[in-house]
């Protein structure tokens, strides 16, 4: 996959859990363009173009959403969207929070640092499913990305 | 002569008014120490020799800053002289967190209210010290306590629910996408994976919602339980589509409550009537109110499966069941958490039930 064009960044340290999101993407065609980073740390050295995606530094264009679990090891979601929206260059990303729990008290905290959604994963396939179906369908095909200056 | 016995008299009778005081003021629990307007230490009683170390001559004729912390000598002459510009009982710093220093200088927390006293020699102050080491010990640990108990919850919330999504979501994947080499048996057991988790699901949810109850400020405001119940009644007839359900609401009023946890208790209560009644052919659910000395008395009355009223006071205990899940399911959490969001409102829950002739649970709210 060419690196440079990449749509959907995933950041989630749950094995499972990433592979039940990108199969409900693919199913709908939108997981061509997807890299999956399986921490916080990796995601920032993806969108700041350093470390192992230091190939990407030159003229890579940001990926049209992030979609971040905020309980990861090292990095953690809160960090990395912290992070995303003190950066000049990342300020407007897309950033859709994936959390297991509706009782974080992170929800307040998340939409403070400027997330654009917060998505409390069901257990239920169906349903799971069709939450990230409907994440990649709005921030893939219908959301227009902020205009680059 | 006679003169000379009456002085004696007094005297005497003075003497006994003393040791008298001296022993109501050794009686007390509290430390005490009597104070005048130059902050002298003029009184004290048997437990500020205990709790402070000193012995009474050492401390009669000290000024009482030696008893406070170096950090709050500065301040203390300024606020005795409020005090006796002013003599009243009154705690003093009200809201703040005092301490006090021992003879061998270390410091203790205290809890101090003051009284003025009238003398001939002018106005005094008593002020009665009581060591809160142990309480605020204990609140100490109860804070560290429900930190943990926090902790926990978020952790159960989201650790338990993660493998639960996988267990459900490669279950789902392994019906869709091998249904061809799947046979009935096969189809029958991933059924049983599935149900199973899902179970587990609502067990972690209502776990959730039961601690969250305990936790969370009740904001009472007037509610119409007319329109709540009406609301909740057709909510939960929504998930029953194929019972034959009557619903007879007699009017209720609008009482100040928690909407929120109100409206839980409703949810459950009907849920309940409806789901324990569902092998009727025809289900009939009375809901009605009655006003009473201690407040409004709600009631919610089926025809269902009832229960053996020996068991009773089982109702109401998280995860106690009168029936296994084959018969009806549930978590056992529905009416444990009736039970503490009508507790938290200051009213009363009970039911009363017959095997097999209905059941009918009441509460009642306080006005």
């Amino acid at each position: 996959m060419n690196l440079h064009s990449v749509e959907i960044l995933l950041a989630e340290d749950n094995a499972a859990d990433a592979e039940l999101a990108i199969r409900a993407l693919k199913k709908h065609n939108m997981a061509n363009n997807l890299v999956h980073v399986k921490d916080g740390e990796e995601a920032l050295e993806f969108l700041t173009g350093t470390g192992r995606y230091a190939s990407r530094s030159n003229g890579a264009t940001l990926p049209r959403v992030v979609l971040l679990d905020i309980q990861m090891p090292k990095v953690s979601g809160i960090e990395v969207l912290q992070h995303i929206r003190d950066t000049p260059q990342t300020k407007h990303l897309p950033v859709v929070i994936l959390t297991s729990s509706k009782e974080s008290p992170d929800i307040q905290k998340c939409y403070d640092l400027g997330a654009n959604s917060y998505i409390v994963k069901p257990v239920n396939f169906e349903s799971f499913a069709e939450a990230i179906r409907n994440l990649g369908f709005y921030w893939l095909l219908l959301n227009q990305p902020p205009v680059k200056s | 002569m006679f003169a000379i016995q009456q002085i004696r008299k007094r005297i005497n009778e003075q003497a006994s008014t003393e040791k008298k005081f001296a022993a109501l003021l050794d009686a007390a629990p509290d430390a005490t120490v009597i104070v005048d307007k130059d902050g002298i230490i003029r009184v004290i009683n048997q437990q500020v020799v205990n709790l402070f170390g000193y012995e009474r001559d050492e401390i009669i004729g000290q000024s009482v800053e030696i008893l406070v912390p170096q950090a709050s000598r500065g301040s203390h002459g300024g606020h005795r002289n409020d005090f006796f510009s002013n003599p009243k009982v009154r705690v003093m710093g009200a809201g703040l967190e005092l301490h006090a220093v021992k003879k061998d200088k270390s410091m203790f927390p205290v809890e101090i209210s003051l009284s003025p006293i009238k003398t001939d020699e002018g106005w005094l102050v008593s002020a009665s010290v009581r060591d809160i080491t142990r309480r605020k010990t204990l609140e100490n640990t109860l804070k560290k306590t429900n930190e943990e108990l926090e902790a926990f919850t978020y952790s159960v919330s989201h650790d338990l629910r993660a493998p639960l999504r996988g267990i459900v979501g490669f279950t789902s994947i392994l019906e869709e996408e091998y249904a061809s080499q799947l046979d009935d048996e096969a189809r029958r057991i991933t059924g049983i994976i599935r149900a199973n988790t899902h179970k587990m699901g609502n067990l972690v949810d209502d776990l959730l919602a039961f601690s969250r109850t305990g936790k969370q400020d009740l904001i009472k405001i007037p509610v119409d339980m007319d329109a709540m119940v009406r609301a909740v009644t057709r909510e939960v007839l929504q998930q029953y589509p194929y019972l034959n359900v009557t619903v007879s609401q007699l009017p209720l009023p609008t009482v100040k409550a928690d909407k929120n946890t109100i409206q839980q208790v409703w949810v459950n209560l009907i849920s309940n009537a409806v789901k324990y009644s569902a092998r009727r052919e025809s289900i009939e659910i009375t809901i009605g109110s009655q006003k009473s000395e201690e407040g409004i008395l709600f009631f919610v009355k089926d025809n269902g499966v009832g229960f053996d009223n020996k068991y009773k006071a089982k109702l109401f205990r998280v995860f106690q069941r009168l029936h296994s899940p084959d018969e009806y399911e549930g978590t056992g959490v529905g009416l444990a958490l009736v039970e503490k969001i009508v507790s938290r409102h200051g009213g009363r829950v009970w039911g009363e039930g017959e095997v097999n002739q209905g059941a009918c649970f009441y509460f009642l709210l306080p006005e």
